[in-house]
């Protein structure tokens, strides 16, 4: 490799590698790897959604018009820009800028958690109307695969609350890390943290329309 | 290098012993140290898993169900599949051998993440428990497939307890997929070019492709029976007009490429073997390389030939037939490059040889046998027959374990730096392929007569070759038992081995035996084709190709 | 520096405005295929502006680009066979 990946100057080379670039590559090889196996996870999801609209198309457009059109696409709008705020943090890293990193994770945070709640939100709104399984009320539905696409919502968008929370909780400690210790081992972290948190993105993009959308 | 290699283990600092506490051990990012412990681990694992099997063919000596309940054979099988298959068949040569052979093939000082293979171990163990405690405090009735509506909805059983071991020692796998991607990637050795590596890493290259794509697939299914089962969000649940094909699809979008994940490691462990021992260039090294890959790829459009009976549509299940069929071309191009191999070579019978040509032998039968199965309509007639638990033995079982220990006797030397005892050797590993074939060929008539599987009970006229099959049981236990001793006896009593006891080509023989920490003084350039195996005595010398020349 | 920051924000606001097609699609009157084709397509669209500005596949090797789409074969092939199934499936 001859020129230099973006970011590598300064980093500690572990014992294992030839040199900082390798380390680098291979980091980010792993991350993207991990990532597709992230996507393969996720597509249990995607291929619900898709072989039970198949089967049940009238209820799961029914079922769809029920879920909060509104929550969800502000979500979609803090999700993306929790996005931008983390891709400026790796921009930060790469110029060595600490306070301006430090500022996007904490943003990043702030756009997760805000995510969380409105989610948490919508869920006890849902909770209220009796679409949550075991909720102590009459499903409000009566079309076959109403309550299927319900499970499979709280399924989905459950498992992507997880990936979220332990994505903020990454961002966190790297924050952390950055303030209190310097710079030693972040550039890496914060590059594979960012990318993780984009995949969460990703995964959020394709559930917006097949949750939300379905027959609007 | 060559010179130092007689006495292994007291002058030189090797990977075994610059520190001796359990703590060195429980901390090592070593490769080579967590290929051993996960050797301790699987050997462990498949103990066990042995014990449930042979409770199982005790069982089946005769018609009535006198050893067990019919409830008590339903966890015991249960305890066989779970643990054979997640704790030992998926792991078993990928993380050993894998672990310990893959940076020494390839010329690296270590795994890319050598940390993320520790937690790997950790993982692994922490999932061994818990399905352990599971699967014998209680137990599990509903087989290794966890089929629903009966795992979700109907049993009693610790099923949620199982399924999240399963879930865990998944990431454990998932971890050393990624490990070895990067590091066949990112870590060779400078002129180790693709179509220079050993053909083994070619297959663990396709086997953690399976692994990584495959793995989170199985996750997400049990994941949703767990739910439906612990929360009552039914995904599968008929009543709701879910569709428990739907699972069946998600699981064997990762179990039948399971398979391959088993598999495909042995056949590199294979190919390494046969190459060696008959002092010969590998024949199609490009062939045998692709096809690994093409096994991988195509292996994950097949899983619906588990389901032609489950309801399925007649067009997704020609298309399942035919893919079953393709995968055959890769697989038979395998066993025709190891027979074209072997002709003509200069064969030396050892144990490692011996081990490989049972892996051909019966990976043939097991590979045949399936052909049948892929067929629609022959499968029809023995879908969940005993056909089925010996096709898919002779693949899984004869085939690959032999391949592990094959690899196991082949590289024990590197990894000890001792020799083991030959003759038992061979004993063991005639054991092994007699008792296997004698326990599982008469199930194939057994199922072709029609006797179901699962069911601790059956009709009287099946007893012959039951007990025919639970004598062969007997063989193969012992088969296996017997390098538990003689290799722990080599460890202290073996001679020892040299850095090169095969005059095997690959960097893993040129560095002394046991390998020092870091595997390499200094990072070796690779200037030749992997195999350059000449006869043994050829130009009046033993040493076929001297380590200078490998390494440079 | 500056150049990758107004890039991001330009990316971001490219994102929002995709987002609002998506949204605007789905008022529109189509019929089910043709929201179902808009849905999908407005998602690959942004998926790939992340992947490709986002996550710094414009910068990376062939061999990231690679593993960045190396499951969607994969997953194609999972939808793909199970659909085969599924519409075929005799009732």
């Amino acid at each position: 490799m001859t020129r230099p990946l973006p970011g590598a100057e300064g980093v500690a080379v572990q014992e294992q590698y030839e040199s900082a670039d390798q380390q680098m590559s291979a980091n980010r090889l792993g991350m993207w790897v991990f990532l597709a196996s992230e996507v393969m996870l996720f597509g249990g999801f995607f291929l619900g959604f898709l072989v039970y609209r198949v089967m049940h198309p009238q209820g799961f457009e029914e079922a769809a018009s029920h879920t909060d059109l509104l929550i969800g696409t502000v979500n979609t709008v803090v999700l993306l820009t929790s996005s931008l705020t983390v891709a400026l943090a790796v921009t930060a890293v790469r110029h060595g800028r600490r306070g301006m990193g430090i500022g996007c994770l904490a943003a990043t945070v702030g756009l997760g958690a805000a995510f969380l709640a409105l989610k948490g939100y919508e869920y006890w709104k849902e909770y209220g109307e009796g679409l949550m399984p075991h909720a102590g009320k009459p499903f409000p539905l009566h079309e076959e695969g109403t309550m299927l696409f319900f499970n499979l919502y709280f399924a989905a968008t459950g498992l992507h609350a997880a990936h979220l929370t332990l994505g903020i909780v990454m961002m966190s400690t790297i924050a952390v890390l950055w303030a209190v210790r310097g710079t030693a081992r972040v550039p890496e972290l914060v590059e594979s943290g960012a990318l993780y948190w984009h995949l969460i993105d990703v995964i959020w993009i394709w559930l917006y329309p097949l949750i939300y959308l379905a027959g609007r | 290098m060559t010179a130092t290699a007689t006495n292994p283990a007291s002058q030189r600092p090797t990977y075994l012993n610059h520190a001796y506490t359990l703590w060195s051990w429980l901390s090592t990012t070593d490769h080579k140290r967590i290929g051993m412990l996960y050797l301790g681990t699987l050997t462990l694992m498949f103990f066990i898993g042995g014990l449930a099997a042979t409770l199982i063919r005790l069982e089946l000596m005769t018609p009535v169900g006198d050893v067990l309940s019919a409830d008590g054979y339903n966890k015991v099988f249960t305890i066989h599949g779970v643990i054979m298959v997640w704790f030992f068949l998926v792991p078993s040569i990928p993380n050993t051998l894998g672990n310990f052979i893959l940076p020494l093939m390839i010329g690296a000082r270590d795994l890319a993440f050598p940390r993320l293979n520790l937690a790997s171990w950790y993982i692994f163990v922490a999932a061994s428990i818990m399905a352990l405690y599971f699967l014998l405090a209680g137990g599990v009735d509903t087989g290794w497939t966890f089929y629903t509506p009966y795992s979700s909805m109907f049993s009693n059983s610790n099923v949620t307890g199982v399924i999240a071991a399963v879930f865990i020692v998944g990431f454990s796998s998932i971890a050393t997929g990624v490990n070895f991607i990067v590091t066949i990637h990112k870590m060779r050795a400078p002129g180790m070019t693709w179509f220079r590596m050993p053909i083994l890493c070619w297959s663990l290259y396709a086997t953690s492709l399976v692994i990584v794509l495959a793995t989170p697939v199985l996750a997400i299914s049990l994941l949703l029976v767990a739910l439906e089962r612990v929360a009552g969000v039914g995904i599968f649940d008929p009543a709701l007009g879910g569709d428990p094909l739907l699972f069946q699809h998600l699981f064997w979008f990762y179990s039948h490429p399971a398979v391959y994940i088993m598999i495909l490691p042995g056949m590199g462990v294979t190919t390494e073997i046969i190459a060696c021992f008959a002092r010969r260039r590998i024949f199609g090294y490009r062939f045998i390389a692709f096809s690994s890959m093409a096994i991988a790829l195509i292996g994950f459009g097949v899983w619906g030939h588990h389901m032609f009976v489950a309801g399925q549509s007649a067009v997704a299940a020609i298309v399942f037939s035919l893919m079953s069929f393709l995968i055959a071309v890769p697989s038979a191009i395998k066993v025709y490059t190891w027979t074209a191999t072997l002709y003509k070579g200069d064969i030396r019978m050892a144990a490692p040889l011996v081990y490989a040509l049972s892996f051909i032998v019966l990976f043939v039968i097991g590979g045949i046998t399936g052909l049948i199965l892929a067929s629609l309509a022959l499968d029809v007639h023995v879908t969940d027959t005993y056909f089925v638990i010996s096709h898919f033995h002779f693949i899984m079982v004869g085939a690959s374990v032999s391949a592990y220990m094959g690899g196991l006797h082949f590289w024990w030397p590197k990894m000890t730096g001792r020799m083991y005892a030959e003759r038992p050797a061979l004993l063991a590993a005639l054991f092994i392929g007699i008792g296997f074939v004698l326990t599982f060929l008469p199930q194939f008539w057994a199922g072709y007569l029609g006797m179901p599987r699962r069911y601790h009970e059956y009709p009287d006229e099946f007893q012959v070759l039951n007990v025919m099959s639970s004598a062969g049981a007997g063989i193969l236990g012992l088969g296996y038992a017997m390098p538990l001793f003689y290799l722990t006896w080599s460890l202290r009593h073996g001679e020892p081995a040299g850095d090169n006891p095969w005059q095997a080509t690959g960097l893993e023989w040129s560095v002394p035996s046991p390998p020092p920490k870091h595997n390499f003084v200094e990072i070796p350039v690779v200037e030749h084709e992997a195999y350059s195996y000449r006869p043994f005595g050829a130009q009046g010398s033993e040493r076929v190709e001297s380590d200078e020349e490998i390494q440079r | 520096m500056r150049h990758h920051v107004r890039l991001f924000v330009a990316t971001w606001a490219v994102l929002l405005l995709l987002l609002g097609g998506t949204w605007g699609a789905a008022m529109l009157p189509l019929n089910e295929t043709w929201s179902v084709v808009c849905n999908m397509g407005f998602a690959a669209a942004k998926t790939a502006i992340v992947a490709w500005l986002f996550m710094h596949l414009n910068e990376s090797t062939g061999l990231t680009r690679v593993a960045a789409i190396a499951a969607i074969p994969f997953l194609f092939s999972l939808g793909l066979v199970t659909l085969l199934d599924v519409l075929f499936r005799v009732p």
